[in-house]
């Protein structure tokens, strides 16, 4: 492989990349704060894409009005589903298996939804999914990279600048320790429907990204859905940049690995790469501590709690 | 009349796939949801080592299960060590795999699919192959029941409700974990067989997600953890889908349609009434211990 088609790969892999980032960002976002793991996402990736695809292909409306569309439909949906489903489980403390039971069901449910109304046939959101190219410094970059990166851009720094708002810190405190938030006057149920709504707004992005560049089955988002479980767990459980650096490693691994896997074996890799990272990485990969062990000297020294003295 | 005896045939059938995805999920606690997949390995030894190598059926079968309990201990091993909601995704995940690559292994009709051999022949067909699935279910249904009442399903209870202190007692969860995925797997793997004699056919798509939620749904509406409750789901989400083929509806249709039923049964079923119409009103929607 020369220079000029590694470079194109990898910046190829980075831009792929943007759907999948915005997808595991989402998922683990609510996974932080409510602590469930929400397929319903797949579900809602599908409503999200074919409404857009209804509204703005077959209905002719501007791709802005149909992705505003789209979010109110997919914020209104995930916070009935949470509304509804979740926090009537929460009610009766169920056990986790009901969660996963109900949140699976949810989203088949509205697969099929999606299937029953706009059949199971591939369809993209734009017109065309080649869009013309410029060389720079050898690689070829499509305005719809640029655009997918700024979209992404946008998207994590308003989560980050959210972070730092009153909901934010109300968000962070609750996914600490949700009984500890209430003492506080938090209503942690008011902070898992602000997290359904910012995650739908996040699916939804991601549903237009995948589908001005790919096509698209309703059933498809399980698997997309899927990947993001994958970065999620990578990530480390509870990290939204963990998360989205999982991602964009696995989107470059996926890039990479067509050099040595045929593509058909690619679903069937990420799928046992799943159960891998599950069964052997199930707090995420750990990074190598920064001092490492052969300079001892340069290592901080540890700090020694301190006994109480008699 | 040969309609209503293979809608029978299918029950039959279903019920040893729920009971034995019961003793899993409904006895043990463990959320492994890759049972179609032992299902498959049933449907696919049998149309393979009995069309291709030409070996009699029951020879097939038990070698389709035994392959099926290789798979299960390849997976439930490694995958022993993690617990809840990591065990099941990383058992979709196994499932999900294990589906692709079949799709891509030629040998194996990839997604096309195989034409088995036939195992019941003759006039008397649908009676012979109704006959063998029922007497099948019940000899599943009884081991599910043995496996509950024996000392070995105190400790399978016992360590659903408190591993800790099972292991505590000097009993090894990890153990008692891999049997129970092991033997609902070659419980798994007769159903397919039977499947996959009666019908002739097996592609990968009959062993979908779909499986596992067809599977989960005739648990749950059963009632989840009670011996004869796989048998009331089987017959109830065999029979309602039934239901939309005298609607006419467009071929495209059906399969969306069945879907949102049996999905929509679920979801009715655990707000309505959690532990199913067999099982304890508290058993799956509420947890004693937490409530407590």
């Amino acid at each position: 492989m020369n220079l000029s088609v590694f470079a194109q790969v990898l910046w190829s892999s980075i831009a792929f990349s943007t759907f999948y980032v915005l997808l595991s960002v989402a998922f683990a976002l609510y996974l932080k704060i409510t602590k469930v793991w929400n397929f319903t996402q797949a579900g809602l990736f599908s409503v999200g894409y074919f409404f857009i695809y209804g509204a703005h292909r077959i209905f002719a409306l501007p791709a802005w009005l149909s992705i505003a569309a789209a979010i109110l439909l997919v914020a209104a949906l995930a916070m009935a589903i949470e509304h509804f489903g979740f926090r009537t489980l929460r009610r009766r403390r169920s056990p986790t298996l009901v969660y996963f039971i109900l949140s699976f069901m949810i989203a088949e449910f509205l697969i099929y939804f999606v299937t029953l109304l706009a059949g199971a046939q591939p369809q993209s959101l734009s017109a065309s999914i080649f869009v013309p190219s410029t060389p720079v410094f050898g690689v070829l970059v499509t305005s719809w990279d640029g655009g997918a990166l700024l979209t992404v851009a946008v998207l994590l720094l308003a989560l980050l600048a959210l972070s730092r708002t009153t909901i934010g810190r109300k968000m962070v405190a609750v996914a600490d320790n949700a009984s500890l938030a209430e003492l506080f006057r938090i209503r942690p149920e008011r902070i898992y429907l602000a997290t359904a709504a910012l995650s739908a707004v996040l699916i939804v992005a991601a549903a237009w990204l995948f589908g001005t560049k790919s096509v698209a089955v309703p059933a498809s988002s399980l698997d997309l859905i899927f990947i993001a479980v994958i970065s999620c767990i990578l990530g480390g459980v509870g990290s939204l940049a963990g998360a989205a650096v999982a991602a964009v490693v696995l989107s470059i691994l996926k890039g990479f690995s067509i050099f040595i896997v045929p593509s058909i074996w690619q679903n069937a890799l990420v799928y046992y790469a799943l159960v891998l990272v599950v069964v052997f990485f199930p707090n995420g990969v750990r990074l190598p501590p920064r001092w490492p062990s052969w300079l001892p000297a340069l290592r901080p020294a540890p700090i020694e709690p301190k006994v109480a003295q008699k | 009349m040969t309609y209503l005896a293979e809608l029978g045939i299918l029950v039959a059938i279903w019920t040893i796939l729920a009971a034995s995805f019961n003793i899993i999920i409904g006895f043990a606690g463990l959320f492994v949801i890759a049972h179609p997949l032992f299902f498959a390995c049933g449907a696919y030894g049998a149309v393979i080592l009995g069309g291709v190598f030409g070996l009699p059926f029951a020879v097939s079968v038990a070698a389709a299960a035994a392959i099926a309990v290789v798979l299960s201990l390849a997976f439930s091993v490694p995958a022993a060590r993690v617990s809840g909601d990591y065990l099941l995704i990383a058992s979709a995940g196994f499932l999900l795999g294990s589906l692709q690559a079949i799709r891509n292994v030629d040998w194996l009709g990839a997604a096309s699919g195989l034409d088995g051999p036939a195992i019941f022949t003759g006039p008397e067909r649908t009676l012979w192959g109704l006959l063998t699935c029922w007497i099948c279910a019940l000899i599943v249904l009884l081991l599910a029941r043995w496996i509950v009442g024996s000392h070995f399903g105190r400790a399978v209870i016992a360590m659903r409700d408190d591993e800790t202190a099972l292991a505590s007692l000097g009993r090894n969860p990890m153990t008692i974990k891999i049997v129970l995925i092991t033997v609902g797997a070659a419980c798994a793997s007769l159903g397919g067989s039977l499947y996959a004699g009666y019908f002739q056919y097996v592609s990968p798509d009959q062993f979908e997600m779909l499986a596992a939620t067809t599977m989960l749904a005739m648990v749950i509406v059963g009632g989840i953890g009670s011996t004869y409750g796989p048998l009331a789901g089987a017959i109830i989400m065999t029979a309602l889908p039934q239901l939309v083929s005298f609607f006419d509806l467009p071929p495209a249709w059906l399969a969306p349609v069945q879907g949102m039923i049996f999905t929509g049964i679920v979801i009715v079923f655990l707000f309505v009434r959690p532990g199913g119409l067999l099982g304890s009103t508290t058993r799956i929607g509420q947890s004693k211990v937490r409530a407590q």
